[in-house]
Parts: structure tokens; C-alpha cells; sequence
């Protein structure tokens, strides 16, 4: 009977195994930290929101001194930072459920604000409403997603969008799925006009002012 | 695109990887120092015998390095067999006859059969043989007959270095080799050497008592391997017995060795399965189904990941021609949240622990073999694993329908 080293396949399967849990511990406790992060996010889009509120009160009457776009751009880079909790927590995670329920409430706040911009102060500004699902039509959904991302970088002085995800279900997010009649995703109300499913770049280039 | 499948296949690969490259670590390191070489008592006649077939170009050389080595002059010969060159080389090789150097010439059949003829020509206890492009060191004999003082030990193997690598690819070989050097040291140390590859030394009582290298299969040092392991005896390897080789200079040439040593291992492991059985120790329980596993698993993961890459391929460039390839304004857009998703990502930290034992066993490998640092070994990692990949596939798939891969 020839030599059979078990317990060095063993050893060296504990030490793996071992390696593993390490590794998966502190990943872990990198994400704690961006958990820390989360608490930060999370707080970030608290205040903002209030302060959007607030703003916009103020700003009803002195309206035409706001920056639009640097609003935008600011709820753009909270919209990533979501992006990555999402990914990173997953889409079933309360925090990230809530934060995207506030995110959506923000870009509401703030739609609106661009609206009352535009009426009150005769700017030329595009705004595009975009409902996206990660469940139906998802792909259909990402490539409508590629192309506003596209638009946005390529027309930064021109051009605002809020995506929602047609899933939720706020108060407000209904009544406004509501005025535009939007039934499914992809959407995209372009300028207040309700368009649906997939749209080409050339068609909503068309449609800008 | 990202599924649960993806998880599945990456983690247990990082496991396995992790794992193979933390056992051959960890033996070595418990092992290596008791492995070194033993002490010589006595001195065995060595015939170094040469296969030749168009070698006209290396011919003298490669008779002049054997007859160069260490070692007591009366105790080696050199035989050199010619098989049927379409060159010069037995003109050549004629030149170098005389008292130690015998020279013959036969009718052409391949490389095994000039082996044969040469060990019944020989008188020697210990057959090394020699390829016509690979040269002995200095002490490569001296270093090395201490193993066959134990009677256990049917063969030895001398480290195989690269004769003045000079491209890429000779350079990422020579990288190779160190590295396999001390994997196939942990064989030893584990008893479960099973090649016998070029330069090897081996004891002529066994081929007396068991046959000639075999002549059907295209890679006769790896049965002859198979088949010492098969009458339960060892083979040792060694790191400070050296022999030089030349190797192939061209991807397709590399592919090309690489097909026919997969198909060799693929084809001897068939003829031995028997030996898939814990009875023979840990060869039988750990490394041959290792090796089997790893063949297999490596050519899906190849085939998987190259469909894959051909899906999110189509799919970006899908989503690019929607914006008619106008890519700049998207520049850097992903960058920030890119580097944060990939720093709180465990795999990294697999993947660098992973990276990390890999090159502390080329380091080890490296300073036991007396091998020059190569920062080469990056470019090592990221591109040669492929080309073997996709050898080990092609072996497969020839191996699978039952026909030979040309040569």
C-alpha cells in the first residue's frame, strides 16, 4: 500500500478555506465602511431634499438666480453613489430601497423646480422624464438608459433628465405616471410628450428645443 | 450580465487555484530543504545516449557538452543515432567517434525506436537521454546519480533550463520552466513524479526488466513515467542537476508541443487508468485526477469565458452603435464608481492572494534553480496562461474524437 498524505490535502484545504473567510471578512469590513458611507449618502439626500424644499420655497420668488444644471449635476453624483450601493447591497436592501424612493422624490422636487424655471424665466431647457423597469423589457431599458447617458454628457448646458423606475409606487410618483398616461417601460416623456419604447438618439435629438 | 452561475464558476475557481498554488507552496517549503541532493557513494557507468534527426546544425555541440560534463571519463559514453537524416548529421557526428563516442546510423522511425537502439548498443548502468538541441551542465551527472543510491529510485530528472532565451515567448518558457521545476520537485517529494522528460536519467535494469521506451504514443518520456509509477517504483527530480534546451520560438511552434504533451498526458493517463485508485498512493488519489480535473475544468472555463467575452462584446457594441459610435462625451463617465466597485470587491483579494503565492513559487523556484529575476513574469501571467488554455482545448477535442493531432 503506497503513502496517502490526507492530512496534507487537509491542512492546506483548512488553510484555503480559512484564506476564504478572510478574505470574504474583510471585504465585508470595507463594505461596513461604505456602510458608514451609506449613512453618509443616506443623510446627504435627507438634507438635500430639505434644503431642495426650502430652496425652492425661497427660490419661487428669486428663481431665475438659480443654477439649474449645477443642481442637477449634484443630484447626478448622488444618483451614482446610489448606483454603487445598489450594486454593492443589492437591490432587495431596505436602505437602498428607501434611498432610491427618496432619490426619486428628489428628482420630483426638482423637476418641478426646473419646470417653474423654465415658465418663469423663458430658458430654453430640455427636460426628459425617463421610466425604466429592471424586470421587463430590461435590455430594451438599459439601451434607452446608454442613450440618455449619452445625450447628457453631449448636451451638459441644454439638457435635463430624472429617470424613476416605473416599479415604484410613491403618491407622487403615481400622479405623474398618471398625467402622462405612462403604462410601461421604457418611456420617455421628451419636452411633455409622452413617448413609448425604445427611442433612437436621432429621434430625441429631433425632439430637443 | 452577471448570474449566480458566474459567482459559482469564478469562486470555485479562485478556490482551486488558491488552493493548488498554497499546496505546491507549503510542500515545498516543509520539503525542499530534505530533498536536496544526496550524498554519492559510488560512481555508475552513464550512457548518454543522443537521438538525432536533421540535427546537423547542433550535432557537435551537443556531443561536445556531454563529453564536458564531470565526470569520470571511463565511466561514460556517449552514443549518438543517427535516424536517417535528410542533413549531414551523421557526417558530422562521425567526425566526433572515438573512444568514448560511439556513432551509429538507422533507418528512419521516430524518435523512441532511435532511443531503443541506442540503449542495446549501450554498456552503461544509468541511460541518460539526450535530445540533440539540449546540452548538460557541467555537474549535471555528479549532481545527480546520488539519487540511484536508493534502489526505490528508477530515474532522475535534471531541472530543464532555456538555452539563451532571447524573445518573449522563449523568456516567458524559461519563466515557465523554473516555476515547474519546483512543482514537479513537490511530485517527487509527494512520490508522484510521473514523466520522464528530456534529459532524463534511467536506470537500464528497468528497461531490461519491463521494455524499451515505448513506440506508440507521441509522448514515450511520459509513459515511460506512467509506467515506473505503475510497478510502484519513484522518480526523483532534481534542481540542481541541470540540463539547457532549446525551445520553440513561435506561438504556432509552442501550441504545436503543448497539443502533443496534453494529448500524451491525455492519451498515457488512458492507457494507465487503472492507476485512478487510491492503491497507488497519492498519485492515484490527488495528482493524476488532479490533472485530469484541471485539463477539463481549465477548457470549459476557456470555452465559457471567450463566449462570454463574445456576448458583452456584441452587447457593447450593441449599445454603442445606438449612438452611432460617438463615444467621446462618455469618456471617464464610469470611471469613479468602477474603481470603487472593484476595491470592496473580495474577488480582488482572491485574486492578488492567488497572484501572490504564484509568484512567491516562481521566487522559490527561481533561487533554487539559480535563475536571473525576469520581470517578464507579468506578461507571463496575463497572456502565456491563455496560449496553454487553448492547447490543453485543442488536445482535448483531438483527444475526444480519437485522432491524433499532427505534428
Amino acid at each position: 500500500m503506497r503513502k496517502i498524505s490526507f492530512n496534507k490535502y487537509f491542512s492546506v484545504f483548512l488553510m484555503t478555506f480559512l484564506i476564504f473567510v478572510i478574505g470574504i471578512l474583510l471585504s465585508q469590513n470595507i463594505s461596513s465602511k461604505s456602510s458608514k458611507e451609506i449613512l453618509k449618502t443616506q443623510k446627504e439626500v435627507k438634507n438635500y431634499l430639505l434644503s431642495l424644499n426650502l430652496q425652492s420655497e425661497i427660490a419661487s420668488e428669486y428663481i431665475c438666480r438659480v443654477d439649474v444644471f449645477d443642481l442637477t449635476k449634484e443630484k447626478v453624483n448622488l444618483g451614482q453613489q446610489i448606483d454603487v450601493l445598489e450594486k454593492n447591497l443589492g437591490k432587495e436592501n431596505e436602505i437602498v430601497k428607501e434611498l432610491k424612493q427618496d432619490y426619486s422624490l428628489l428628482s420630483i422636487r426638482q423637476w418641478l423646480l426646473v419646470k417653474q424655471f423654465k415658465e418663469k424665466c423663458n430658458k430654453n431647457i430640455n427636460v426628459i422624464l425617463f421610466f425604466y423597469s429592471n424586470e421587463i423589457n430590461a435590455s430594451e431599458s438599459e439601451s434607452q438608459g446608454f442613450v440618455l447617458d449619452y445625450l447628457y454628457e453631449k448636451y451638459p448646458d441644454g439638457l435635463v433628465i430624472y429617470a424613476f423606475d416605473v416599479e415604484e409606487n410613491t403618491p407622487a410618483l403615481n400622479t405623474i405616471k398618471t398625467i402622462y398616461e405612462v403604462k410601461k417601460a421604457p418611456s420617455l416623456v421628451v419636452n411633455e410628450r409622452l413617448f413609448t419604447g425604445f427611442q433612437s438618439k436621432e429621434k430625441i435629438e429631433e425632439l430637443l428645443i | 450580465m452577471t448570474t449566480i452561475f458566474d459567482d459559482v464558476i469564478i469562486y470555485t475557481t479562485l478556490f482551486f487555484s488558491l488552493f493548488s498554488t498554497l499546496f505546491f507552496m507549503l510542500i515545498f517549503i516543509e520539503n525542499g530543504k530534505a530533498a536536496k541532493k544526496p550524498k554519492v557513494k559510488k560512481y555508475p557507468k552513464i550512457s548518454i545516449i543522443i537521438p538525432a534527426y536533421n540535427e546537423s546544425k547542433n550535432i557537435i555541440k551537443t556531443i561536445k557538452s556531454a563529453l564536458n560534463v564531470d565526470y569520470s571519463k571511463n565511466k561514460l559514453e556517449v552514443i549518438v543515432v543517427d535516424d536517417h537524416s535528410k542533413d549531414d548529421t551523421f557526417i558530422q557526428a562521425k567526425k566526433m567517434q572515438g573512444k568514448s563516442v560511439k556513432v551509429f546510423t538507422k533507418n528512419h522511425g521516430g524518435k523512441a525506436r532511435a532511443v531503443n537502439f541506442g540503449i542495446k548498443k549501450s554498456t552503461g548502468e544509468i541511460i541518460m537521454v539526450l535530445d540533440a538541441d539540449t546540452f548538460p551542465d557541467k555537474k549535471c551527472l555528479k549532481n545527480i546519480v546520488g539519487y540511484f543510491e536508493n534502489p526505490e529510485i528508477m530515474a532522475a530528472l535534471p531541472a530543464i533550463k532555456i538555452w539563451k532565451p532571447k524573445n518573449l515567448i522563449e523568456k516567458c518558457q524559461a519563466m515557465e520552466y523554473t516555476t515547474m521545476a519546483l512543482i514537479k520537485k513537490v511530485f517527487f517529494i509527494m512520490g508522484s513524479m510521473n514523466c520522464a522528460p528530456a534529459g532524463a536519467f534511467i536506470r537500464k535494469s528497468f528497461i531490461k526488466k519491463y521494455g524499451d521506451f515505448a513506440t506508440n504514443t507521441l509522448t514515450e518520456d511520459f509513459e515511460m513515467g506512467m509506467r515506473v509509477q505503475s510497478k510502484n517504483f519513484q522518480i526523483a527530480q532534481s534542481l540542481d542537476s541541470v540540463v539547457y534546451t532549446v525551445v520553440p520560438d513561435k506561438i504556432k511552434k509552442l501550441v504545436r508541443q503543448r497539443v502533443r504533451w496534453s494529448y500524451g498526458s491525455l492519451e498515457n493517463i488512458a492507457k494507465y487508468k487503472y492507476m485512478l485508485n487510491p492503491k497507488y498512493g497519492d498519485l492515484g488519489l490527488f495528482f493524476l485526477p488532479i490533472t485530469l480535473f484541471g485539463i477539463g475544468f481549465v477548457s470549459f472555463l476557456f470555452i465559457y469565458f471567450i463566449v462570454k467575452s463574445i456576448y458583452n462584446l456584441i452587447q457593447i457594441i450593441h449599445l454603442n452603435s445606438l449612438i452611432n459610435f460617438d463615444i467621446f462625451p462618455l469618456i471617464d463617465f464610469d470611471g469613479k464608481i468602477t474603481l470603487t466597485n472593484l476595491i470592496t470587491n473580495e474577488r480582488t483579494f482572491f485574486i492578488l492572494f492567488t497572484s501572490l503565492t504564484a509568484l512567491i513559487i516562481y521566487e522559490i523556484g527561481r533561487r533554487n534553480t539559480k535563475e536571473k529575476f525576469r520581470i517578464e513574469y507579468i506578461g507571463y501571467f496575463l497572456i502565456y496562461s491563455w496560449i496553454m488554455s487553448l492547447s490543453q482545448i485543442i488536445a482535448l477535442v483531438h483527444f475526444l474524437a480519437g485522432r491524433k493531432p499532427k505534428w
